[in-house]
C-alpha cells in the first residue's frame, strides 16, 4: 500500500503539474517569454488555477459539468488555441509533410530519399530541441538541481504521512469530500455558499482524470504542500537580489526543527485554507512588479500606445496577475485573503512614495476591485440564485464583525477572559484617570509642570503597554510558535523588521526605490501579522485564532528571513556589481546560517501521525479501495463509523454503525435490513481517537467496552475518544455473533492488528435481519 | 462491346470450380452414408458394466452396527414406511449414510462416541410439549435438527419454546399464497420465482400454496418463502412473507424447518442434501451425473392413421415424421443440449394390416446414428396384443432388417415390468434397463434393480408441459444427484384428433418444458439411457469415506473408483486444487468432481 500511495501521490503531482503548469505555459508561452523563470512559474499556477476554478464554476452553473465537458473546455480549448495561434507555422509544416508523403505515395520519391528526408527532418528537430534544452540547462542547471532537492525535502517532510498512513487526517475532510461529491451531480454549493476554489480543483481532477475523490483528498497533500512552498520560494527568489536566500529560507522553514510542530502540521492536511496560501504571495509579488514596470512608463500614456511601451504592457499584466491571484485567495479561502490584505497594507507603507500618486493608485484600486469582483462573483451569483451561505461563512463574518470569538470552541472562556481583561484595564484606566485628576487638582498652579507630568505619564503608559505587549508576544510565541527560545524569536523579528525598514529607507534614498519599498513592505506586513496574532492582548478584535494565524505568520516569516539573508549580498552588489561575486557571498551567508540552524535546532523529522492520531486505520482505506475495485457500483454497503460515508459516494452505500446499534437498542424486536448484496462491516480493533485523546487511548476493543452504555451524542461526538472504543467494541461482538450464526455468508474480508473488515453476502430478495441479540444491546 | 473468346484456360478454371462446389456439397453426405454404422448399437460395448444389485451399497439401520461403522449416520424420528420415511431412507442410501430410526423423541439415545449428522423429525412422531426439552438439549450438544414436516400451527402458538427454537412467530393457521420464491444458494439453478410475475396466465402454477404462515425472526435464514399478496393494498415485505424452508441459527446448532410436504416426494432428497450443505463447512456426496431424455414412441414405423394425418396436416405420415417432427426434435435436442434416446415403436396396432415401413426404419436409424442417439424399445400399443406378442412381432421386424442392433433399454408401464422381465423374446437378450413411464412415477423412487442385472429407471419428470413443481423437482434432483430423466411422450402425434393438440402446439409446450428443465445443466453429462444406466450402477455401488484436515479433503473410494462422481459444496471455501481426479464448477461453492483413482485429495481455500 505504501508503494501504491507513493506512486499515486506522484501521479497526482504530475497531473496537477500538467494542468496548472505545463498547459498554461504552452498557452501563455509567448506572453510570458520575457519574464524571469520564477515569474513564469507564478503566472502559470495563477492562470492555471484561475482558469480551472472558473471553468468548473461556469459549467457547474450551467449544470453541464462532467469529465467530457471539462476536458473539452480545458485541454480541448488549449489545443484549439495553440492550433489557431500557430496556424501559419502548422499549416506550412503540414503542407511540407503532406508533400513528402504525397510524393512518396505517388512514387515520385524513392524509399531511400523518403527515409533520408524523414531522418533529416526528425534529426533537425531533435537537434534543435536538444540545443534549446542545453541552453535552458546552462542557464538554470544548478538551480534546477537545487529546486529538485528542495522539492524532495518538502515532499519527504510533508508527504511521508500520506504515504505511510492511509486515512484522513482531519475531521473536516469528510465534509469537503461531501461537497465535492455533490459537484458530480452538478450540485454546486450543496451545503451553502463557501469558497469553492480548492473543491473545484479536486473535483476537476476527479472528473477528468477519473481519480476517486477520496484518493485525491488523501494524496493531494504532497502536491499541495509542494506548491505552497514553491510559491513561497518563487516569491523569495523573485524579490531577493541574490540566488540563495530563497533556498535557505525555504529550507529552514521546511526542514529545520525550529517551529512548533503545529505551525506546519496542517500542510499534511488537504484543506482549502492551506491550498489558498499558494496565492497570497504571488498577488503581492505582482504588485511589486507593477510598481517597478509602471515607474518606467511615461506618466501619461494613451491606451492605444500601450503596445509601444513593453514596460507598460508588463505593468498592465502585472496588475491583472495580482488581481487574479488576489481573487484566488477569495475563491479558495478567506483567511488567505486577510493575510493578502495585510500584505497590501504593507505595500501601502512600503510604496507610500508612489502609491498615492494617481497613476499608481487608480490602477491599483481598479485591480483590487477586479480581484474582489472575480473572487466574489461565483459566490455572489449563487447567493443571488437563492443559495444560503454555508454555516462557517456566517461564523467567519460574525467573527469579523466582532460578535463572536475566532476560536469557536473557546468562545465562553475567551469572552470571560476578555471581559476580565477589559474590566482590569478599565480599572487601571480609572485609577490612572483618578491619579491624573488628583495630580491635576494638586498642580493647578503650574501649567508647565502639568504638561511635563502628563508627557511623562504618557510615556509611562506607552512603556506599560509596550512591556505588556512584548511580554504577551513572548509568552504566546513560546506557546504557539517557537518553543525553544521565544525571546530570541521576538527580538529577531523586531530587529529584522527594524533593519529592513531602515535599510529600506536607505535603499530608497540611494536610488533603488523598489528594493527598499519591498523590504519595508515585508517588514510592515510581518509586524501586522504579529499584531493579528496577539490582537486580543492589544485590544483589537481577534479576527483569526492563533492556531491559524501562526501558520500564516511562520509562512510569511520565511520571506522575512530570505530578505534578511539577502541584505549583505545586496549591499555587496551595490559595491561590486558582479553577479558571481555577490552570489558567492550569498551562498556563504546562507550556508553558514543553515548549518548553524541545523546545528542548533536539528533537522525536523518528517511529520507522520501515529495510528491513533489518524482518523482512519490503514486497513479501512485499503479495504475501501479493494471493495470499490472488486464490486460493481451500488451493489454494496459499508457499515462503519462516519468517514467512509463521503468516500464511497457514487460507488456504494453507507450505513452508520451508531445507527445500527441505536436501532438494536431501541427496538430489539424490529427488523433491520440493508438492501444490498454485499455488506462490509468495519471494526477498529484498536479504535482511533478521532482527535479526542482519553486515558485509555490506544486500547483494544473488549467485552468491557461493549458492556458500556451506548453513547448517543449528535454529530461525530459519539465517534470520538472513549465513545468510539465503546461503539467499536459493541460492533465487534455484534459481527462475531453474526458470523457465528451465519458462517456461510459472513466472513472475514480483511484483518490486521488494528482493523477487521467482515463481508456479509446476502440475497437481495430475502435480506438478513441484522438485529440480533449479541449480548450488548444496552 | 469487345468480343471475348472463351479460352481453354478459363474453361478449365470454371469447370474446376464447379466440380469443387459439387464435391464440397456431396462429399459430407456420401461419407456420412458410407461410414454410418446405424445397424449397431454403439453403446452396447462402451457402456457395458458388470455391476449389479450385489454391488449396491446397503444402508445399515441396526443401532449398534451404525455406531461401530465408519460411515456417517443420521437419526430419523418417524416411520420408514411412510412417504417421508421413504425419502429419508432413499436419501441415506444415495448419500451413503446409515440411519437410526426411533418412533419417538423419547426413545432417542445419544451416543457420545459418535453424533449423528442431524436428527430428522417427522412431526407426526413429535410430541412438542413433551419433547421440546430433549430437542433443546440436542441442539445444545451441537446436533442439528431438521423438521421434515412441521408440528401443527397450534403447537407453535401453544409453545413459545418451539417458536423460539424454530425462530418464527406464528401469524396465521392457513393462508393461500400466490406463488413461491426459491432463493439463491440452496438448490442448484439459482434463484427462481414460481410466482405470478412469471406466470400471468396461471398455467404453470402447481406448487403447494396452502400452508400456515410463520414469520421468521432474528437469527434465521430463509431458503424458500411463499408470496402472499397484501391485504387492502398493503404490501408485505419480502422478509415477512410466509417462510417455507428456513433455518434458525442457535448457539451451537441449526434447526431447519420445512413448511409443507416437500419431503414426502422423492425430490425431498434435494432439500435434505441442500440442508446438509448449509449445516457444515464442506459437504461431499456421490452423484450420478447424468441428464437423459427419453422420447417415448417415436418414431412410429408403420403408418396406421394416414387418413387422419392427411386431414390435419395435409401430408403423409412419412412426411410428417421426417419433415416436420424430426427437424423439430433435433432442434430441440440442440437447443436444450440434451441427448435423446428414442423408444421406437415399429407398430402400435398389430391387428391391422399396416406393416412396418422398412424405408422409414432405415431412414431413422441412420439419423439416430448421425446424432449419436440411442434407440430403445417400447411396450406401447393400442390393441389387445400382449407384451410378449408385441415383442415377438417387433423382433421379427428388427431381426430381418436390423439384425445386429442390440436394444439395451425398453420403455414400459409399471404394470408391465414383470412381463418385460420374464419375456423370452430374443429382442430383449441384451436388455439392461427398463425405463418406467412418467405417468407411473409416484414420487417414491428414482432407480432400483428389478432383477439382479436389470435396472429400472423412472422417468421422473414429464417433458410434455412445463410446470413450476416439475421445475422445482428438477432442481432438487440436480442438487442431490446431478441427475434427471425426462420423458417426452410422442404417443399420439401420428394419430391427430380434435381433442388432441396438434404438433405445432405440442412442440411449443415440449420445448418450453425441456429447455427450462435442462437449463443450468451446463456442467452435467448429457447421456443416453445406456450411459445413464452405467452411471447409475456405478453410483449405487460406490462406497467412500472422507477426512478433512486443514484445507485438504482426502476422499477414499472403496472398490471400483473409475468414473465415480461427487459433488463438493463449500459454505465459504473455494476448490483450488485436486489430485486423483478432475473438477468443474457448478456454481459458487459447488463443484462436480470426477475421480480417476481411489484416493482424491481436494484443496480448498477461503473464498475471500
Amino acid at each position: 500500500m505504501h508503494v501504491i500511495n507513493a506512486l499515486q501521490s506522484l501521479g497526482i503531482l504530475v497531473l496537477y503539474t500538467i494542468l496548472v503548469l505545463a498547459v498554461p505555459a504552452a498557452v501563455l508561452s509567448r506572453r510570458i517569454s520575457g519574464r524571469r523563470l520564477c515569474e513564469k512559474f507564478l503566472i502559470c499556477i495563477i492562470a492555471g488555477n484561475f482558469y480551472i476554478i472558473n471553468i468548473v464554476f461556469i459549467l457547474q452553473f450551467m449544470h453541464i459539468s462532467n469529465g467530457f465537458t471539462l476536458f473539452l473546455s480545458t485541454f480541448g480549448a488549449a489545443a484549439a488555441f495553440l492550433i489557431v495561434r500557430d496556424r501559419v507555422r502548422l499549416k506550412s509544416k503540414l503542407a511540407e509533410i503532406w508533400d513528402i508523403f504525397g510524393r512518396f505515395l505517388r512514387k515520385t520519391m524513392g524509399r531511400r530519399t523518403f527515409s533520408e528526408l524523414c531522418r533529416k527532418n526528425l534529426g533537425t528537430k531533435f537537434k534543435s530541441l536538444m540545443s534549446r534544452l542545453g541552453v535552458f540547462l546552462l542557464q538554470y542547471g544548478w538551480e534546477l538541481i537545487f529546486v529538485f532537492i528542495l522539492s524532495c525535502v518538502i515532499c519527504v517532510a510533508y508527504g511521508s504521512n500520506s504515504v505511510i498512513n492511509n486515512g484522513y487526517t482531519v475531521s473536516d475532510i469528510p465534509v469537503h469530500n461531501y461537497w465535492i461529491n455533490a459537484m458530480s451531480d452538478n450540485d454546486l454549493f450543496v451545503a451553502g455558499v463557501y469558497p469553492y476554489g480548492f473543491h473545484c480543483i479536486i473535483y476537476y481532477m476527479h472528473a477528468v482524470f477519473g481519480i476517486d475523490t477520496y484518493v485525491l483528498l488523501r494524496l493531494f497533500t504532497v502536491t499541495s504542500a509542494l506548491y505552497i512552498h514553491l510559491a513561497l520560494f518563487a516569491f523569495c527568489r523573485g524579490v531577493c537580489r541574490s540566488v540563495y536566500p530563497a533556498y535557505a529560507a525555504v529550507f529552514l522553514f521546511a526542514a529545520v526543527n525550529m517551529l512548533n510542530r503545529e505551525c506546519v502540521i496542517r500542510y499534511i492536511n488537504n484543506l482549502p485554507q492551506e491550498y489558498g496560501m499558494i496565492f497570497i504571495l504571488p498577488s503581492i509579488y505582482f504588485i511589486f512588479e507593477f510598481f517597478r514596470h509602471q515607474k518606467r512608463c511615461p506618466a501619461k500614456l494613451k491606451l492605444s500606445a500601450l503596445r509601444e511601451y513593453p514596460d507598460a504592457v508588463m505593468a498592465a499584466e502585472d496588475l491583472v496577475y495580482a488581481a487574479v491571484s488576489f481573487s484566488l485567495t477569495i475563491a479558495v479561502h478567506f483567511y488567505g485573503t486577510m493575510i493578502a490584505g495585510l500584505f497590501c497594507v504593507g505595500v501601502v507603507a512600503g510604496f507610500c512614495g508612489r502609491f498615492f500618486r494617481p497613476r499608481y493608485l487608480l490602477k491599483i484600486l481598479a485591480a483590487f476591485v477586479l480581484g474582489v469582483f472575480l473572487g466574489v462573483l461565483p459566490m455572489a451569483a449563487a447567493v443571488l440564485m437563492g443559495k444560503p451561505m454555508q454555516g462557517s461563512i456566517g461564523w467567519g463574518l460574525s467573527v469579523i464583525s466582532g460578535s463572536e470569538s475566532a476560536t469557536g470552541n473557546n468562545t465562553i472562556v475567551n469572552e470571560g477572559e476578555s471581559s476580565r481583561e477589559e474590566q482590569s484595564s478599565q480599572g487601571q484606566g480609572d485609577e490612572q484617570q483618578s491619579g491624573i485628576d488628583g495630580q491635576g487638582a494638586n498642580q493647578q498652579g503650574s501649567s508647565q509642570e502639568t504638561d511635563k507630568t502628563s508627557v511623562s505619564e504618557m510615556i509611562k503608559r506607552l512603556q506599560g503597554i509596550s512591556i505588556k505587549t512584548y511580554n504577551s508576544l513572548v509568552s504566546e510565541i513560546e506557546e504557539w510558535v517557537f518553543p525553544s527560545d521565544s525571546v530570541f524569536y521576538v527580538w529577531f523579528m523586531l530587529i529584522s523588521c527594524a533593519v529592513l525598514i531602515i535599510f529600506g529607507i536607505i535603499s530608497g534614498i540611494c536610488s533603488d526605490y523598489d528594493y527598499g519599498a519591498r523590504l519595508i513592505t515585508a517588514a510592515v506586513s510581518i509586524i501586522l501579522i504579529h499584531v493579528l496574532f496577539i490582537a486580543d492582548t492589544v485590544g483589537l478584535p481577534m479576527l483569526m485564532d492563533r492556531n491559524r494565524t501562526r501558520i500564516y505568520m511562520t509562512y510569511s516569516m520565511t520571506a522575512l528571513v530570505a530578505m534578511d539573508l539577502d541584505l549583505l549580498p545586496y549591499f555587496v552588489s551595490r559595491l561590486i556589481n558582479e553577479k558571481r561575486f555577490y552570489n558567492v557571498v550569498s551562498l556563504i551567508v546562507c550556508t553558514v546560517v543553515c548549518v548553524r540552524a541545523v546545528d542548533v535546532y536539528g533537522i525536523r523529522e518528517p511529520i507522520v501521525y501515529t495510528a491513533s492520531e489518524m482518523l482512519e486505520t490503514d486497513g479501512a482505506v485499503y479495504c475501501l479501495g479493494k471493495i470499490i475495485k472488486e464490486n460493481e457500483d451500488k451493489t454494496w454497503t459499508i457499515l462503519s463509523a462516519n468517514d467512509e460515508l463521503r468516500m464511497i459516494d457514487n460507488h456504494g452505500y453507507h450505513y452508520e454503525t451508531l445507527e445500527l446499534l441505536k436501532e438494536m437498542k431501541s427496538y430489539p424486536e424490529s427488523r433491520i435490513t440493508i438492501p444490498t448484496k454485499y455488506i462490509y462491516v468495519y471494526v477498529e480493533k484498536i479504535p482511533v481517537d478521532y482527535t479526542v485523546e482519553y486515558e485509555g487511548s490506544g486500547q483494544r476493543i473488549s467485552r468491557e467496552g461493549a458492556a458500556e452504555t451506548l453513547p448517543q451524542f449528535s454529530g461525530i461526538v459519539s465517534y470520538t475518544g472513549r465513545y468510539r472504543w465503546i461503539i467499536m467494541s459493541k460492533m465487534y461482538y455484534w459481527a462475531e455473533e453474526f458470523r457465528k450464526l451465519f458462517p456461510e455468508d459472513m466472513s472475514i474480508y480483511y484483518e490486521d492488528e488494528e482493523f477487521i473488515c467482515y463481508k456479509l453476502v446476502q440475497n437481495t430478495s430475502n435480506l438478513y435481519n441484522l438485529n440480533i441479540d449479541f449480548g450488548y444491546r444496552n | 462491346m469487345e468480343n471475348i473468346n472463351l479460352s481453354k484456360r478459363i474453361y478449365f478454371t470454371v469447370s474446376s470450380l464447379m466440380l469443387l462446389v459439387i464435391f464440397m456439397f456431396q462429399f459430407s453426405g456420401i461419407i456420412r452414408k458410407k461410414y454410418n454404422s446405424f445397424d449397431e448399437n454403439r453403446y452396447e460395448k462402451s457402456e457395458m458394466t458388470g455391476l449389479n444389485s450385489n454391488d449396491e451399497f446397503s444402508v445399515i439401520t441396526s443401532e449398534d452396527d451404525v455406531i461401530k461403522s465408519d460411515s456417517r449416520y443420521i437419526v430419523y424420528i418417524g416411520n420408514l414406511d411412510s412417504e417421508c420415511g421413504n425419502t429419508v431412507y432413499k436419501w441415506c442410501s444415495y448419500t451413503k449414510r446409515n440411519i437410526v430410526v426411533y418412533r419417538s423423541v423419547g426413545d432417542y439415545h445419544r451416543y457420545n462416541e459418535k453424533y449423528p449428522d442431524a436428527v430428522l423429525l417427522d412431526a407426526e412422531y413429535v410430541n412438542v410439549s413433551k419433547d421440546i426439552t430433549t430437542l433443546s438439549m440436542l441442539t445444545d450438544y451441537g446436533i442439528n435438527l431438521v423438521f421434515c414436516t412441521l408440528p401443527s400451527y397450534d403447537d407453535f402458538v401453544a409453545s413459545q419454546w418451539l417458536s423460539q427454537m424454530c425462530g418464527v412467530s406464528p401469524e396465521s393457521s392457513q393462508i393461500t399464497a400466490s406463488g413461491i420464491k426459491l432463493y439463491d444458494g440452496f438448490l442448484f439453478g439459482g434463484e427462481t420465482w414460481y410466482t405470478k410475475e412469471n406466470d400471468p396466465d396461471g398455467e404453470f402454477q402447481d406448487m403447494q400454496l396452502t400452508m400456515p404462515w410463520y414469520r421468521t425472526m432474528s437469527g434465521t435464514k430463509t431458503y424458500m418463502s411463499a408470496v402472499l399478496d397484501g391485504v387492502s393494498g398493503e404490501e408485505i415485505e419480502n422478509e415477512d412473507q410466509p417462510a417455507v424452508i428456513w433455518r434458525k441459527s442457535l448457539d451451537h446448532a441449526y434447526v431447519f424447518c420445512i413448511n409443507g410436504d416437500y419431503i414426502k416426494d422423492i425430490s425431498g432428497i434435494g432439500i435434505l442434501t441442500a440442508i446438509m450443505s448449509e449445516a457444515s463447512d464442506y459437504e461431499l456426496y456421490p452423484v450420478v451425473d447424468a441428464q437423459t431424455v427419453v422420447v417415448k414412441d417415436y418414431p412410429v414405423l408403420a403408418f396406421e392413421h394416414e387418413d387422419k394425418v392427411d386431414e390435419y396436416y395435409s401430408r403423409s405420415t412419412s412426411s410428417l415424421l421426417e419433415n416436420v417432427i424430426w427437424p423439430d426434435i433435433t432442434n430441440l435436442a440442440e437447443a436444450s443440449g440434451a441427448k435423446f434416446t428414442f423408444m421406437t415403436a415399429p407398430q402400435l396396432n398389430y391387428s391391422d394390416n399396416n406393416l412396418v415401413s422398412v424405408r422409414e426404419l432405415d431412414y431413422f436409424f441412420r439419423l439416430f446414428a448421425e446424432i449419436d442417439a440411442e434407440a430403445g424399445l417400447t411396450t406401447s400399443r393400442d390393441d389387445l396384443t400382449t407384451v410378449e406378442g408385441k415383442l415377438e412381432a417387433d423382433n421379427s421386424v428388427f431381426s430381418n432388417y436390423l439384425e445386429n442392433y442390440k436394444f439395451l433399454s425398453i420403455s414400459a408401464k409399471k404394470s408391465e415390468i414383470s412381463e418385460v422381465v420374464q419375456s423370452e423374446s430374443e429382442i430383449l437378450d441384451g436388455l439392461r434397463t427398463v425405463v418406467m413411464d412418467a405417468d407411473d412415477h409416484r414420487g417414491t423412487g428414482l432407480f432400483s434393480y428389478i432383477e439382479n442385472d436389470i435396472l429400472e429407471l423412472e422417468s421422473i419428470i414429464s417433458g410434455d408441459k412445463y410446470s413450476f413443481y416439475s421445475d422445482f423437482r428438477a432442481k432438487c434432483f440436480d442438487t442431490a444427484l446431478a441427475y434427471k430423466n425426462i420423458e417426452l411422450n410422442m404417443s399420439n402425434v401420428c394419430e391427430p384428433d380434435k381433442s388432441e393438440m396438434l404438433w405445432d402446439e405440442n412442440i411449443k409446450l415440449k420445448s418450453t418444458a425441456l429447455i427450462s428443465y435442462m437449463n443450468n445443466s451446463g456442467v452435467y453429462s448429457k447421456c443416453s439411457v445406456a450411459e445413464t444406466d452405467k452411471r447409475v450402477r456405478e453410483f449405487l455401488s460406490v462406497n467412500y469415506s472422507y477426512e478433512i484436515e486443514g484445507s485438504e479433503i482426502t476422499v477414499k473410494i472403496d472398490g471400483n473408483s473409475s468414473g465415480v462422481r461427487f459433488i463438493l459444496r463449500t459454505r465459504s471455501g473455494e476448490l483450488t486444487g485436486i489430485s486423483g481426479g478432475t473438477y468443474a464448477m457448478i456454481e459458487t461453492g459447488a463443484y462436480l468432481i470426477t475421480a480417476d483413482s481411489s484416493q482424491l485429495v481436494l484443496t480448498v481455500s477461503d473464498r475471500n
